[in-house]
């Protein structure tokens, strides 16, 4: 039966807007979180022509819309009262990195987004939760951790990451919307640009640029239970790593335990109230007989996430609970505060248990850059942003991309626009568009089948609880994937339309890469560190690790490096 | 044309899935599935089990899984829903998103709505000069644009949107677009006026049915909240006329809906300019 509204459905169908392909740009930005468009921003206030290429919808996906808050951002002069203590975040991210993060950087940006970022979100027009009693809602009246809150869903990252959006459409900047990054193009050690897929209408192109910033992000969906959101598959390690930039401590994966057991669609979301700065709310844990073996007030609570994450099973198992916890679950949650989506599940909180899990939350390595600069030490005109050197947080994030934008404005003046041939080079179209031709091959493997494969994988022989051997093994699976299994994929259809199975196809050789690398650098880290737990080797070996670990492809081989971390704010490396 | 199905009698879900490339099909077409029912099933854990348990290939867009990312949202049994937050029934049929135009299957194309949103410049406009980090405002001021800013723009009430069913021509902009002014107009930091903006999205379309409330996955008032703060400030400077406006407003949501839409009696409203 047709009827007027489905004629009507297929001839605006036909109706598509032909959007106009770029070809240049002063500055090219690949990812859409937040550093990628405060540096758009900046780029643009600049001056520049700028192109911001998003794999998501531009601010609307990635670990930038689950940014909880703005990390002891605020002064005491603002809360009217307890002294500002600036070593609070300091104890917070020497514990998160234990030694790896020079201070000099990290403080630079907690300045900047304490002095800088806070007034201009403001003026924009971001509004920080005032509370009814006392200036700010979100202080911790009991730590000196004091976090400012502009939140929606509980997250103030996604409130600040729809006003940078809005603020770069209404800027006029061209924004690539759900296009996937698929190569960075290099000419003679430096970046000249990248070449693109539309995700929504199968176009496939290349942008030359005369600076690049890397803005891709660091929460990956590489494993079975992970943070990162459906498009963020390691894209960003394996861009650079396929274009020879050195990239450092991709093994330092941190993990985090307080996530919806079930359903799985909600498996990214994080339920509050363990112990978490700058939250006044506490959390218990209770085994199924709900004995309780965890209340945050009554142990010493480490300041950081990622040794939380290592303390809580010792506590279940010193507690002698039953309640079998595990990475897959086990461990139950007693709240009586938290409202909207238990009730929605038809659960009350307030009677009700609540199941949780563990994710595979972020990564603290990247793109070897420059920690001044933000510019690779490899790849001249090549930048990164979010995360870059290891911190995180909104903050930290714009400042990123702040530094990024305004040391690429310095390079464009005294860089030429490659003048190279404006289509893509003939060895990656035939990569990325060459994959169309497999389709309706009988027998051929299709590729989200290997997503969930790789996935598998990393969450049963790569989780937070790892050794040698589980990770010799994870290698050994990983390579089987690579070599006799990602050959044999197989597309369904070779439409051009928001074809998934073409995304998944090349996600597949990402998170390849992404995880090889991962478990690779995690073997030749003899130590635990942070975030990094290995059972074979669990305390932090200072005299032997107080390293990074560098990794890159040189004449198509891997080549894994240590280097010193610099001891002093100017990032200056030691000897290793 | 598609056939309805059974329900399964040991807890499976019967799906009956929309398909449609407008680059190779003549026409859509629709597919029968049977899910597993799990606990706390969504729509979203029953299309991502169509999509890789069943290993069947078809064209859905999610990013977060946590109604933040708001990309998501498709059409169950002819309503408009968040696939993400919607409890999964045991008989579905699933469609795409109305009111846009479809890409693929279930993917629709914003692009035309973001650029009008864009347009209607959804952002805050000071004329006086920022008092600097923190400006000295209160959550009370703060609070009917606080529970605006919760959307996260999935564009759920624009699917469910009778005035765009009855008239998808109309040139209404559509209520998220709406909430998104409204949320800017209702902050005490704003003091440039949105007028030409609210008539150029021709709220004037808008024949308070409140089916927009209904369907909001967030809870938000969007007919009394956003719909009725931008259609008053454009009667107080007299640019549209509505009789009786401040009774009307008065009145409660489902007693508007059943005048102005079920019976019809809407009363003659005038536009006194647009621009």
């Amino acid at each position: 039966m047709v009827c007027a509204r489905e004629e009507s459905i297929r001839s605006k169908a036909r109706q598509s807007t032909p959007s106009p392909i770029p070809s240049r740009a002063d500055i090219l930005i690949i990812g859409g979180g937040l550093a990628g468009m405060y540096a758009a921003l900046k780029a643009h206030e600049g001056g520049a022509r700028v192109v911001i290429a998003s794999k998501g919808p531009l601010g609307r996906s990635g670990g930038s819309i689950f940014a909880p808050s703005f990390h002891q951002a605020l002064k005491p002069e603002w809360l009217g009262h307890l002294p500002r203590p600036w070593d609070a975040s300091e104890r917070f991210f020497v514990a998160t990195y234990q030694g790896l993060m020079a201070e000099g950087p990290l403080r630079r940006a907690d300045v900047w987004t304490t002095n800088e970022a806070l007034p201009e979100l403001e003026r924009m027009g971001l509004y920080f939760h005032r509370a009814s009693q006392g200036p700010f809602k979100g202080q911790l009246l009991h730590d000196p951790a004091m976090s400012a809150w502009a939140p929606k869903m509980d997250m103030s990252g996604r409130t600040t990451a729809d006003l940078l959006r809005r603020k770069v459409l209404d800027a006029g900047i061209e924004v690539l919307d759900e296009v996937m990054a698929t190569s960075l193009l290099v000419n003679d050690g430096q970046c000249v640009g990248g070449t693109f897929l539309n995700i929504l209408n199968g176009d496939f192109f290349a942008v030359r640029s005369r600076a690049t910033i890397l803005a891709t992000g660091h929460s990956n969906y590489l494993s079975k239970r992970s943070n990162g959101t459906r498009d963020v598959c390691g894209d960003g390690i394996a861009l650079l790593y396929r274009a020879g930039a050195e990239l450092f401590n991709v093994e330092m994966a941190n993990w985090r335990y307080r996530f919806m057991a079930w359903p799985r669609s909600w498996m990214r979301l994080g339920v509050n109230g363990l112990p978490e700065l700058a939250r006044d709310e506490t959390g218990r844990l209770v085994g199924p007989d709900r004995r309780l073996w965890f209340e945050n007030s009554l142990v010493n609570v480490p300041p950081s996430d990622g040794l939380l994450c290592r303390k809580l099973p010792d506590l279940a198992h010193a507690a002698g609970n039953a309640s079998r916890s595990s990475v897959d679950g086990g461990s139950y949650r007693d709240l009586s505060y938290h409202d909207q989506f238990f009730r929605h599940l038809g659960l009350d909180a307030s009677k009700d248990l609540i199941e949780l899990a563990h994710n595979y939350h972020h990564l603290h390595g990247g793109a070897w850059v420059d920690p001044l600069t933000f510019e690779s030490r490899t790849l001249r005109c090549l930048f990164a942003a979010g995360g870059a050197i290891g911190h995180t947080g909104i903050g930290q994030c714009l400042y990123d991309g702040k530094c990024a934008a305004e040391i690429a404005l310095g390079r464009i003046e005294s860089t030429a626009m490659e003048e190279l041939d404006a289509a893509a080079p003939d060895q990656e179209t035939e990569r990325v568009v060459g994959l169309l031709r497999t389709a309706g091959t009988k027998s051929g493997i299709r590729p989200q089948v290997i997503k969930t494969r790789i996935r598998e994988i990393m969450w049963a022989k790569m989780n937070h609880e790892k050794d040698g051997a589980t990770m010799e093994s994870a290698l050994e699976d990983v390579l089987a994937v690579r070599y006799t299994l990602a050959p044999n994929m197989a597309l369904p259809s070779a439409t051009r339309r928001f074809n998934s199975d073409w995304v998944d196809a090349l996600d597949v050789y990402n998170m390849l890469d992404a995880v090889e690398l991962e478990i690779r650098a995690s073997l030749l880290r003899q130590e635990s560190r942070g975030g990094f737990y290995r059972s074979d080797y669990p305390h932090q070996d200072d005299a032997n690790w107080l390293k990074h670990i560098i990794v890159s492809q040189v004449g198509g081989e891997l080549r894994m490096r240590t280097e010193g971390v610099p001891q002093d704010d100017l990032g200056e490396p030691t000897n290793a | 044309m598609h056939r309805r199905l059974q329900r399964d009698r040991d807890g499976a879900v019967a799906v009956s899935l929309y398909h449609y490339d407008p680059s190779v099909d003549q026409a859509p077409r629709f597919q029968a599935f049977s899910v597993p029912m799990t606990r706390g099933m969504r729509v979203l854990d029953v299309l991502d089990y169509i999509y890789k348990d069943l290993d069947h290939p078809f064209a859905y867009r999610w990013f977060c899984g946590t109604k933040r990312c708001g990309r998501c949202a498709v059409t169950v049994n002819g309503k408009a829903v968040l696939a993400c937050w919607e409890p999964a029934q045991p008989v579905m049929r699933i469609e795409p998103l109305r009111h846009f135009p479809v890409v693929r299957d279930l993917v629709v194309d914003f692009s035309e709505a973001e650029k009008r949103l864009t347009a209607m410049r959804p952002l805050l406009e000071r004329s006086r000069d920022y008092p600097g980090f923190p400006e000295p405002i209160t959550h009370e001021t703060m609070m009917a644009a606080f529970d605006l800013m919760v959307c996260i723009d999935c564009r759920v009430c624009v699917g469910a949107c009778d005035a765009l069913e009855r008239s998808p021509d109309s040139g209404f902009a559509g209520p998220a677009a709406f909430v998104q002014l409204a949320s800017v107009v209702a902050d005490p930091r704003n003091d440039v006026d949105r007028s030409t903006s609210i008539m150029k999205g021709y709220i004037d379309q808008c024949h308070s049915c409140n089916d927009c409330t209904h369907a909001c996955p967030n809870g938000i008032e969007v007919l009394e909240g956003a719909m009725d703060l931008v259609r008053t400030t454009v009667i107080d400077q007299g640019l549209y006329r509505v009789p009786l406006w401040g009774t009307i407003r008065k009145m409660p949501p489902g007693l508007r809906a059943l005048i102005h839409c079920r019976l019809g009696l809407s009363s003659p409203t005038k536009i006194v300019r647009r621009e």
